[in-house]
């Protein structure tokens, strides 16, 4: 076989802090529910945002600038038209002349966007290629599907220098089955019948894996693991017993219990999770599911052992907050009528746009004359008063993107409209970047008790506010996420 | 160069003052209409024959967005009339456009006033621009701007919750005597210290209220005064200045948030044209901007009355009380009156005016002979102060 060496260069993961248990939504529509908890964005959160998470966890350490294609699979991106790998690429920095794509609707989209990546690359039409996937879900409240639905972001950098695991091969079938659907004029998802589903889905990941092993000339037991989209636990019993392989030993961690069906980014999640704890030289199938099954095998390499330690991949599900209250994750969802006015406030989409370097990428600016690092970005600069005489423009940089907080307030009145029905303050701060730039954030996913002067804070990305009727995303900023203690 | 002065060129001959509150009796014109009126009777200026050009201050468009909400209130046609804002130094910007005006020589007799109409925005607390500070940011409250204040000089100086609270139930006690004032109830401490959170660790009497209302005050020269009004019964304008800083002091790293250097900028020019070298013992009261009760101290240190930090301590002894060492804000400040945002400077001057002629409404200053208005705007970021003395002072 001729020596593959496109694959995975680096990996990243996002999932929001917030946990609500699922027995905790059920009891709101007076049902019983299922164990474990379900992860969901915070108010200012949606599946693009999720997204840039993932990519600035992936891109650690590496540099943005020779990335020449972005990808974003998702079933929920909250444009449908304008593509979210846009304002993902614009939040990165990446070049103006990255190939950018989405690639939607169908819960296999991200097997989907690695295959295309992987043919990018080999057919030399780009050299590194981020794929990102990320699900927002919002279900029918009183459903199965508001249990059952987890929100996170997984992205992978593709390309053929320095992989952690190289692409062996994979198998893909197209079944149409009614499954889950939405239409554009529909607020929820819908299903046909759950049992149905489950039973189309499980036959096509079957038939997928069947098929990628007699193609690759494996066996099952070769499979060191495999990452399977499952929509719930129980169902790789019958799967493992089909294609021969050991349910315990041979199936990566799917997170059901912890997060719950993070939809296109599920099996990535579970892959993910298998390079996290994988050896060099091993074989790791990634199943997802959608209008049939795709499949993509990976091998890991040598590098894949010194890669470790940079990203915090699935330890984002382990760094959680307990929601509040049914209430508070229903007011987020954005299903629940929160009684406050709408907020008639129009905003500059012109200005937004032409200050897309300071509020979309993070960039300050660099005085020639005094070296001041400086934000936003501006004519003068705010220490000499000098302008740039030659160029009427400053450097743009990008800035460090964690620091201490100078002061801060809780404020009660400016959210007002903005984070409706969850009845906290909302923390405003003074933060000197480790640049020694300063900036001034909105501090958020943290209580007051957590805030001090001096506290670290990190940049977070955001969906400021949507008036005027148009998305403004840009960075915030939270506590360090840190993962908790494992029992 | 020589630096100028006006100092003993411009006088304070009338001053009007409307109710202020929630007057949803009364639209900004005709709020306007009132103060100028009562301004020109005690001025005894007729206002066609006699006012030469005016100034009219007003931040909101809803209160009025062009010089018409001076000239159509008024019918004040024919005349140059100019609408200036400033943040919420937009009433003593007036002023002192007015006051630059008559020591230029080019006018006698002119108006300067404020107004704002902050109970016609339908909305809850200051409305702020919501593109400030930044396009990706959510927008501001005017509390959140100077809470963080209040964060450092806890932990620069120890400051705590219970000074703040000092500030507002010495206000609410000199406001309770004043019968313009929106709120004229007395506090205490207690209430001020659980009162509900507004922008931590600002309470609910931490922070000014809302409030309507117009102010506006009758300029001319001394020998003009002395014909209207009489020996005794106007003001001398001894100083004035005005200094302008950044309105993004947060991405400043320089910004310490312990105070305004326009502030003290601004002080030290008012100083030197009034020839004030200590103001603790060379004037005898002071109007301070207490938007909020840790910028009343902060702006006291500002004004040079104490060493930074100390401003604190000195509250709590009651240096600042209407019968202590030095008053501050003997009307009950921004606290009672509320901040109908044009019209607060303007107040200050004719409260400052109204003390040094022995006519205070409220609370009288004893032997009332020279004291200062300190107006603030933004964040920090641009301050006036004027100081009017009897004609007799010296300093």
């Amino acid at each position: 076989m001729m020596k593959q060496i496109t694959g995975i260069i680096s990996y990243g993961a996002y999932v929001p802090t917030w946990r609500i248990d699922k027995r905790k939504i059920a009891a709101d529509a007076g049902n019983y529910g299922a164990a474990g908890q379900r992860s969901f964005a915070a108010r200012d959160e949606d599946s693009i945002t999720m997204a840039v998470e993932a990519c600035v966890d992936c891109l650690r350490g590496l540099d943005a600038q020779d990335i020449d294609g972005l990808i974003f699979a998702t079933t929920t991106c909250p444009l449908v038209i304008k593509h979210g790998a846009g304002i993902i690429a614009g939040a990165l920095g990446l070049k103006e002349d990255v190939f950018v794509t989405d690639v939607t609707d169908s819960t296999r989209a991200l097997v989907s966007a690695i295959r295309l990546a992987e043919s990018m690359v080999k057919s030399e039409m780009a050299k590194k290629v981020l794929v990102v996937s990320a699900e927002h879900c919002v279900g029918r409240p009183g459903s199965k599907d508001e249990e059952n639905f987890g929100d996170a972001a997984v992205a992978f950098l593709m390309g053929n220098e320095n992989v952690i695991a190289t692409i062996f091969g994979g198998y893909g079938i197209s079944n149409p089955i009614p499954g889950m659907w939405m239409r554009r004029t529909d607020k929820y998802p819908q299903s046909f019948d759950g049992r149905f589903e489950k039973r189309e889905d499980t036959g096509s990941i079957v038939n997928v894996i069947k098929k990628t092993l007699t193609n690759l000339e494996l066996e099952s037991k070769d499979i060191t693991k495999y990452a399977i989209a499952l929509s719930d636990s129980k169902s790789i019993k019958g799967i493992a017993k089909k294609c021969g392989f050991d349910e315990k030993a041979q199936v990566a961690k799917e997170f059901i219990k912890e997060i719950g069906n993070c939809g296109t980014a599920q099996c990535g999640l579970s892959l993910i999770d298998s390079l996290e704890h994988a050896d060099a030289d091993q074989v790791i199938m990634c199943v997802s599911v959608g209008d049939g099954a795709e499949s993509i095998v990976f091998k890991t390499t040598d590098a894949l052992i010194s890669s470790r330690g940079v990203h915090m991949g699935t330890k984002y599900v382990y760094s959680t907050r307990d929601a509040f209250s049914y209430g508070q994750f229903a007011h987020w969802q954005g299903t629940k009528d929160t009684g406050w006015p709408p907020d008639d406030m129009t905003a500059s989409v012109p200005m937004y746009y032409r200050d897309s370097d300071s509020a979309l990428a993070f960039k300050g600016m660099k005085c020639p004359h005094c070296g001041t690092l400086q934000y936003p970005i501006g004519r003068i600069c705010v220490k000499c008063r000098k302008e740039n005489e030659e160029t009427k423009t400053f450097e743009t940089v990008d800035l460090a993107k964690t620091g201490k907080i100078f002061t801060f307030t809780h404020d009660t009145l400016y959210a007002h409209g903005c984070m409706p029905g969850d009845g906290k303050p909302y923390t405003r701060a003074i933060v000197d970047l480790d640049d020694g730039c300063r900036v001034y954030a909105e501090i958020v996913d943290c209580s007051p008790e957590e805030i001090a002067v001096g506290t670290p804070v990190e940049c977070t990305f955001r969906c400021i506010h949507s008036k005027g009727g148009y998305n403004f995303y840009g960075w915030r900023m939270r506590t360090i996420r840190k993962a908790k203690e494992m029992g | 160069m020589d630096k100028k002065s006006l100092n003993g060129r411009v006088a304070v001959i009338g001053t009007g003052i409307t109710r202020f509150g929630d007057r949803w009796d009364r639209s900004g014109s005709e709020l306007v209409a009132d103060a100028v009126f009562e301004a020109c009777r005690n001025a005894n200026v007729d206002l066609q024959k006699d006012v030469e050009a005016g100034w009219v201050g007003s931040v909101y468009d809803y209160s009025g967005s062009a010089p018409n909400t001076l000239a159509d209130a008024v019918a004040l046609y024919d005349k140059p009339v100019t609408r200036i804002s400033n943040w919420c130094d937009t009433g003593m910007d007036a002023f002192r456009n007015a006051a630059l005006a008559i020591a230029s020589g080019m006018y006698d007799i002119v108006v300067a006033c404020g107004v704002e109409k902050m109970y016609d925005s339908g909305g809850r607390g200051i409305k702020m621009d919501g593109a400030y500070p930044h396009i990706a940011l959510n927008g501001q409250s005017a509390p959140a701007i100077f809470a963080p204040c209040a964060t450092r000089a806890f932990h620069e100086w120890g400051w705590t919750k219970e000074d703040l609270a000092t500030v507002a139930v010495k206000n609410h006690f000199n406001g309770a005597h004043h019968p313009l004032a929106t709120f004229q109830n007395q506090i205490t401490m207690d209430m001020a210290m659980n009162a509900p959170m507004i922008s931590w660790p600002l309470g609910l009497f931490d922070c000014c209220g809302m409030a309507d209302g117009a102010t506006a005050i009758i300029l001319t020269t001394p020998e003009i005064a002395r014909e209207r009004v009489g020996e005794g019964n106007y003001a001398v304008l001894r100083g004035i200045s005005s200094a302008t800083q950044t309105q993004y002091p947060y991405y400043d790293s320089g910004f310490d948030a312990l105070g305004s250097v326009a502030a003290r900028q601004a002080a030290k020019e008012v100083y030197r044209q009034a020839h004030v070298t200590d103001p603790f013992k060379q004037l005898d009261f002071g109007v301070v901007h207490d938007c909020f009760t840790i910028t009343e101290l902060l702006d006291i240190q500002d004004m040079g009355l104490c060493k930074m930090g100390e401003a604190a301590e000195l509250s709590r002894a009651g240096e600042f009380s209407i019968d202590g060492a030095f008053p501050i804000n003997p009307d009950g400040g921004l606290k009672c009156f509320g901040h109908p945002i044009g019209a607060t400077g303007c107040r200050m001057i004719a409260e400052v005016t109204r003390q040094v002629i022995g006519k205070a409404d409220g609370l009288q200053v004893k032997n009332a002979k020279a004291g200062f208005a300190h107006n603030l705007g933004g964040p920090l970021s641009v301050c006036n102060i004027a100081i009017l003395s009897s004609p007799d002072w010296e300093p």
